[in-house]
C-alpha cells in the first residue's frame, strides 16, 4: 500500500515537473491568469473564466488572425493568498514568458506590485482600484478608477436628486478590512474638504462591525438614531446580508451605495428577489448590465452565438471579466500594431498601453475611453459612472446617462 | 443608553451561538481528547446539506431539518470511522494534524459539491424582530440562545449523571484504562462525533436562518474557540457562562472601544479576555484540573 | 543510533559531533554544492519555489525548537514572522539601516514579542497554550492596523525597494536565493548546535516533565520563555527575509492558516528533530506546488468536458487535504522516523530491522 502511494507520488512529481512550456511558435503568446478557485473570489471566478475564454477565442479568431498573433490563456489558482502567488509567480514567468497577465485582487497586488517593474510584465485588473494603489509608475493597470470615486459620484448625484435633504447625512458601517477602510478614509477626507464646507453632505455615524458579522442590529440602531439618509460600508456579501437583516428588524430601509458586485447582485441571486434593496444604489465606471440596447450587449450576443458563451452569463460579475479581457486583448493589439506581431515583450506592451488611448468603440462600448499615464494605474481622464438601483422590485438604471465623477477628488 | 443595552443583549446572543459551536468542540474533546479544528467546515457542510433539502429540493422545513440532522450525524460517524479510528492512541499532534487535513478536504468538498456562490437558507424562525422598548432583537438568535442553554443543561446532566455519559468521560481520561475496565471506547468516540455533527447543523440553522451563506461561514469556528477555552475544554455547563461572558464583553467593546480605536477591537477582545482569565485559572473557568505527578 | 563499524569517539567533542564519518562529510558538502548550483540548471520555477521553501524552513525550524524540543505548542508563528517583517521593513524604510543589522534586529523584535507568550506558557499548558498563541495572530493584525501610519503603514502596509549589502543589490530572484540560502544554512547550523547543547537538553527536560525538571534544578520559567524567544527569533528572521523578497508587507499576509500549516509541516516531518522540520517543510511545499501546477494542466487537458476549471481546482483542495490525512495515518511519527528506519536498515543489513 505504501509502495503504491510512493509510486503515485513520484508519478505526480514527474508529471508536474515535465509539464513545461510548449515549444513557442513565433506568434503564439501565453497569457497567465492569476485566479482564485478556493478563496474569497471563488464565486467571481466561476463567472469570469467562461467570459475570459470566450473573449480571447473571439479575438484570436478575428483580429488576432489578421495581425498574426494568437493568445493562449493559462489559469493558475492563487487561492487568494499572497504566499501562494509569490511562490507561483517565478514559475509563471519561466513557463509562460508572459507579455501581459490578468490579475485577481488584493493578494496578488501585494505579492507582485513591487517586482513587476523588474519582471517587466504589465498586469490588468477588472475590479475598481483602491486609494492606496493610486501610485505613479505602476505596471498594474485597472480598467476602473477607485471605488471611492465611483461611490462619490453616486453620492453627489443623490444629493442633487434630493436637494431638500441637504446636507445629506451619511452613515458609515465598516469592517476592519483594508478595502473598506480605504473607502472610509477617502470619504472622510473628501467630506471634510469639500462637501461639509459647502453644506452638501455630512457624516453623522460611523459604526464598526465584524468581517463576517452575525448581527449588526445594535450598530444599525445608532445609524438610525443619527438619522442617516445614506449608508456606505457593506462591501461584502456577508456584510450586506447582515445589513439588510438589521434593516428588516428595525423596519427601515436606508439606502446604501456600493459597487454592483458587492450588494444587490449577489444577494438577489441567492434570494431570488431584489425587494430588500429597493432604492439602494450601485455605481460602476462601465456600462450597465441592465442596458440591453448597448453595443456591449450586442457583442455579448455575438459571443453567445459564435463562441459558445452561455447566454445566462450576462451579469455584473461577467462584466468585470469582460472589461478586463477586452483591455488585455486591445493592449496586445496596440503593441502588435506598433512593434509588429513578432518578438513582443512585456515592456513593449507596457509602452503600448501608455501610448495611445483605448477608445470606447475598441472596448466594445463597455468603458469610457481610457487614457493611461504614468500618474496612476487607472485612466484619470474621462471619469464617469453609471448608477443602477432597484425600483419597484426591478434592477434598473437610476438615470440613463453617465454621471460624472467629481473632479476635485484628490489622493487620500 | 438604549443602544448600550442593545449591544449587551445582542452580544449575549452572539456569545450563546458561539457557545453552541464550542459545544461541538468540547463534546469531542471530552470523549476523545481530540481537538477538532475542522469544526467550522462541518458547520458549513451542515448548512449546505440543509440548503439542499430545504431550498434546492424544496422540502418542508421540519422535514429538511430532520434530514439534515440525520445527515450530519452520519457525517460525524463517517469522519470518526475513516479518519480517527486508525489513529487511536497516537500522539496528540498527529490527531490535530489530521483534523487540519480534514479541514482542507472538507472545504474542497464543499466547493465541489455546492460551488462558491451565495446560497439562501429559508427562514426557520419568523423573520420579525422582537421588540423590547426601543431595542429590536433578532428572533432567530434569541430562540437559538434559549435552545443553546437548554442543550447545554441537558448535556451537562448527560455527562455527569447518565451511564453512557460517564463512560464517555472515563474514556476521555485514559483510553487504555477505560478499555481495561471493559468500557466501549470506540462507541463512545463515535457517539461524540455524531453529536458534534448534529450540533454543528443546529448552529448553522440558528445562525443562517433566512440569510445567504457561502463557504466562508467556516470562519465562525475560529470565533468560537475563545468560548471553548474560557469554559475549560471539558466543561459543558460552563459554556453558557463563558459564552455570555465573551458575548457581553464583545458587545461592550463594540459600544465603548470601537469608536475609540476605529473598529476592530471586538474581534481581538475575546482573546484578550481569554488570556487574562487563563492566567488566573489555567484550565479555564470550569475545566478539569489535572494533578500533575512526576 | 548505530554507527558503522570502526567509528567511535575518543573525546566528548567527537561524541557530540554531527558529522562523524568521511562519507557523511562528503554527502554534506555535495548537498551544499548542489544547493548553490541548483538555480543554474533549475530554471525560474524552481527558483521561486526554493526561495519560499528557504524562508519557510527558517520559520519552521524555529517552531521545531519551540514546539518539538521544548514541547510548547505555538500556533502563532506566522504572527511572529509578521512582526519580524514589519520591524525589518520599518527599519529599512525609516531608519535606513543596512540589512546585516536589520535582519538580526528583526529577529530580536519578534523574539521579544514571542517571549511575552513564553511568560504565559509557564502558567498555561497544553492545548490552552496552543490556543492562546492563536491570540497572538489577532493581536498582531490588530496592532499593525492601529499603530501610527508613519510607523507601519496601517492597513496599506509597507513598500520596500530592493535591499543591498555593501553595494550588491538583491533585486532578482537569483540574488535573493543566495541570500536566503546562506542565512538558512547559518540558522539551521545554529539550531543543530543549540539542540545538542546544555540548553537543548534543558528544553527537552522541560518538555518531558516540567515538574521533574524544576526539581532537578532547571529553571523552567527561564527555559520556557527562552524557547519562545528562540522560536520567535527564527520566525522574525524568516519574516525579514520574506519582507525583502516580496517587498510589500501587509498584515493580511501573515494569517492563522499559515501558522497552522507550519505546525503541519512539523507533524508530517516529525516532531523533535531538526531534520524533521526540514523534510516536513519541503514535502508539504512541494505538494502544494504540485497542486498549483497540475491544476492548469488538468484543466488544459479537458479531461471531463462539462467539468469546469473551478471544479478541478476545488478538487485539488480535496486532494491536498486527503494526502495530508493519509500521510498522518500511515506515518504518524513523521517522515523523519521513516528515514531513520531506512538508515538503520541499511546500516545493519543483512540483519533484519
Amino acid at each position: 500500500m505504501k509502495k503504491a502511494l510512493l509510486l503515485v507520488m513520484f508519478l505526480l512529481i514527474g508529471l508536474s515537473l515535465t509539464a513545461g512550456p510548449a515549444a513557442a511558435e513565433v506568434t503564439k503568446y501565453k497569457v497567465p491568469v492569476i485566479s482564485d478557485f478556493s478563496g474569497a473570489y471563488a464565486e467571481l471566478f466561476k463567472a469570469w473564466v467562461p467570459m475570459q475564454k470566450a473573449i480571447f477565442a473571439w479575438w484570436n479568431d478575428t483580429t488576432g488572425k489578421q495581425i498574426g498573433v494568437e493568445l493562449e490563456l493559462k489559469h493558475y489558482d492563487g487561492r487568494y493568498d499572497s504566499t501562494v502567488v509569490a511562490s507561483m509567480w517565478p514559475g509563471i514567468l519561466a513557463e509562460c514568458q508572459p507579455i501581459i497577465a490578468l490579475g485577481a485582487g488584493g493578494p496578488d497586488v501585494a505579492a507582485l506590485q513591487q517586482r513587476l517593474p523588474q519582471d517587466k510584465v504589465p498586469v490588468v485588473y477588472g475590479t475598481a482600484s483602491y486609494g492606496y494603489g493610486w501610485l505613479p509608475n505602476q505596471w498594474l493597470f485597472q480598467v476602473r478608477p477607485t471605488y471611492l470615486q465611483e461611490f462619490m459620484a453616486a453620492f453627489v448625484w443623490y444629493t442633487e436628486q434630493h436637494p431638500e435633504k441637504k446636507p445629506v447625512k451619511l452613515g458609515i458601517m465598516s469592517a476592519q478590512i483594508t478595502a473598506a477602510l480605504d473607502i472610509v478614509h477617502g470619504f472622510e477626507k473628501y467630506f471634510k474638504e469639500q462637501l461639509e464646507p459647502k453644506g452638501i453632505g455630512a457624516i453623522v455615524a460611523k459604526e464598526f462591525v465584524d468581517i463576517s458579522p452575525v448581527d449588526v442590529s445594535s450598530q444599525m440602531k445608532k445609524i438610525i438614531d443619527a438619522k442617516a439618509d445614506v449608508v456606505i460600508g457593506p462591501v461584502t456579501t456577508a456584510m450586506s446580508t447582515a445589513y439588510i437583516r438589521a434593516c428588516q428588524l428595525h423596519g427601515v430601509n436606508i439606502p446604501t451605495i456600493a459597487s454592483p458586485h458587492h450588494t444587490i447582485f449577489p444577494y438577489a441571486r441567492a434570494m431570488k428577489t431584489y425587494d430588500p434593496f429597493e432604492g439602494h444604489l450601485v455605481s460602476a465606471a462601465h456600462v450597465s448590465v441592465t442596458d440591453t440596447t448597448s453595443k456591449t450587449y450586442a457583442f455579448f450576443q455575438d459571443l453567445v452565438k459564435n463562441y459558445g458563451l452561455n447566454e445566462n452569463l450576462w451579469n455584473v460579475y461577467t462584466m468585470m471579466a469582460l472589461n478586463q479581457s477586452i483591455l488585455v486583448v486591445r493592449a496586445v493589439e496596440h503593441a502588435a500594431k506598433k512593434f509588429g506581431p513578432v518578438g513582443l515583450t512585456g515592456e513593449k506592451v507596457y509602452e503600448a498601453i501608455l501610448g495611445d488611448p483605448f477608445t470606447t468603440e475598441e472596448l466594445m462600448g463597455s468603458l469610457p475611453t481610457l487614457n493611461f499615464t504614468k500618474e496612476a494605474p487607472f485612466s484619470t481622464t474621462n471619469l464617469k459612472v453609471m448608477i443602477e438601483t432597484v425600483k419597484d422590485g426591478k434592477y434598473v438604471l437610476a438615470t440613463p446617462d453617465w454621471v460624472p465623477i467629481p473632479a476635485d477628488i484628490e489622493k487620500w | 443608553m438604549a443602544s448600550l443595552i442593545s449591544h449587551i443583549i445582542s452580544g449575549a446572543m452572539v456569545g450563546l451561538l458561539y457557545a453552541l459551536i464550542a459545544m461541538g468542540f468540547v463534546i469531542i474533546y471530552r470523549s476523545a481528547r481530540v481537538f477538532n479544528l475542522a469544526q467550522g467546515e462541518v458547520v458549513v457542510i451542515g448548512a449546505f446539506i440543509l440548503w439542499t433539502f430545504a431550498q434546492s429540493l424544496g422540502l418542508p422545513m421540519w422535514l429538511s431539518l430532520a434530514l439534515a440532522f440525520l445527515a450530519s450525524l452520519v457525517l460525524g460517524l463517517l469522519i470518526e470511522r475513516v479518519i480517527l479510528r486508525p489513529l487511536v492512541g497516537e500522539e496528540l499532534f498527529a490527531l490535530v494534524m489530521v483534523t487540519i487535513g480534514l479541514m482542507v478536504f472538507l472545504r474542497g468538498l464543499a466547493l465541489v459539491l455546492w460551488g462558491a456562490e451565495v446560497h439562501f437558507i429559508p427562514p426557520v424562525f419568523s423573520m420579525k424582530g422582537v421588540k423590547i422598548g426601543s431595542i429590536v432583537l433578532d428572533r432567530g438568535l434569541l430562540i437559538g440562545g434559549g435552545i443553546t442553554i437548554l442543550i447545554a443543561l441537558f448535556f451537562s446532566w448527560f455527562f455527569n449523571k447518565t451511564r453512557l455519559g460517564l463512560e464517555m468521560t472515563a474514556v476521555a481520561e485514559d483510553h487504555q484504562i477505560a478499555l481495561s475496565l471493559g468500557l466501549k471506547v470506540k462507541r463512545s468516540i463515535a457517539v461524540a462525533w455524531a453529536i458534534s455533527g448534529v450540533l454543528c447543523t443546529l448552529a448553522a440553522m440558528i445562525f443562517l436562518s433566512g440569510k445567504g451563506m457561502t463557504f466562508l461561514v467556516a470562519d465562525i469556528g475560529l470565533a468560537a474557540l475563545p468560548v471553548a477555552l474560557l469554559a475549560g475544554l471539558e466543561s459543558i455547563g460552563g459554556l453558557i457562562l463563558a459564552g455570555l461572558l465573551i458575548g457581553i464583553s464583545i458587545g461592550l467593546a463594540e459600544h465603548f472601544l470601537d469608536p475609540l480605536f476605529q473598529g476592530g477591537v471586538a474581534a481581538v477582545f475575546p482573546f484578550v479576555i481569554m488570556i487574562l482569565i487563563l492566567l488566573i485559572k489555567p484550565s479555564g473557568l470550569f475545566g478539569w484540573r489535572t494533578i500533575e505527578r512526576i | 543510533m548505530t554507527l558503522p563499524a570502526g567509528v567511535y569517539a575518543q573525546t566528548y567533542d567527537e561524541d557530540q559531533a554531527l558529522v562523524r564519518t568521511r562519507p557523511q562529510w562528503l554527502w554534506l558538502i555535495a548537498f551544499l554544492v548542489f544547493l548553490f548550483v541548483l538555480p543554474l540548471f533549475g530554471g525560474g520555477r524552481i527558483l521561486g519555489i526554493m526561495n519560499v521553501i528557504g524562508i519557510t524552513v527558517i520559520a519552521v525550524v524555529g517552531l521545531q525548537i519551540n514546539a518539538g524540543y521544548a514541547g510548547q505548542i505555538n500556533i502563532g508563528q506566522s504572527a511572529f514572522m509578521g512582526v519580524g517583517a514589519y520591524a525589518a521593513g520599518a527599519m529599512t524604510l525609516h531608519l535606513n539601516l543596512p540589512i546585516w543589522i536589520t535582519i538580526p534586529a528583526a529577529g530580536v523584535a519578534a523574539a521579544l514579542f514571542g517571549s511575552v507568550f513564553g511568560v504565559a506558557a509557564v502558567r498555561i499548558k497544553g492545548f490552552y497554550l496552543a490556543l492562546t498563541t492563536i491570540a497572538a495572530q489577532f493581536v498582531f493584525s490588530f496592532a499593525m492596523i492601529k499603530l501610527p501610519k508613519s510607523w507601519f503603514g496601517q492597513a496599506e502596509g509597507l513598500r520596500l525597494d530592493p535591499v543591498s549589502l555593501f553595494g550588491f543589490e538583491f533585486d532578482t530572484d537569483l540574488r535573493m536565493y543566495y541570500l536566503i540560502m546562506v542565512i538558512a544554512v547559518i540558522m539551521i547550523y545554529g539550531a543543530w548546535g543549540l539542540v545538542r547543547s546544555r540548553t537543548g537538553r534543558a528544553l527537552v527536560a522541560v518538555r518531558d516533565n516540567d515538574n521533574a525538571a524544576e526539581i532537578i534544578g532547571i529553571d523552567v520559567f527561564f527555559y520556557k520563555s527562552l524557547s519562545f524567544f528562540i522560536g520567535a527569533f527564527y520566525a522574525g528572521v524568516a519574516g525579514a527575509l520574506w519582507g525583502y523578497y516580496i517587498r510589500y508587507i501587509q498584515a493580511d499576509q501573515f494569517t492563522l492558516w499559515l501558522s497552522v500549516w507550519y505546525l503541519g509541516m512539523l507533524i508530517v516531518g516529525g516532531m523533535g528533530s531538526i531534520l524533521g522540520a526540514i523534510i516536513g517543510t519541503v514535502v508539504i511545499r512541494i505538494l502544494q506546488e504540485m497542486i498549483t501546477f497540475i491544476g492548469p494542466q488538468l484543466v488544459g487537458l479537458q479531461l471531463l468536458s462539462g467539468v469546469g476549471g473551478e471544479i478541478v481546482f476545488a478538487s485539488m483542495n480535496m486532494l491536498l487535504g486527503g494526502i495530508i490525512i493519509i500521510f498522518v495515518i500511515f506515518e504518524p511519527r513523521g517522515l523523519v522516523h521513516r528515514w531513520n528506519i531506512i538508515k538503520e536498515s541499511y546500516r545493519i543489513w543483512p540483519f533484519p530491522h
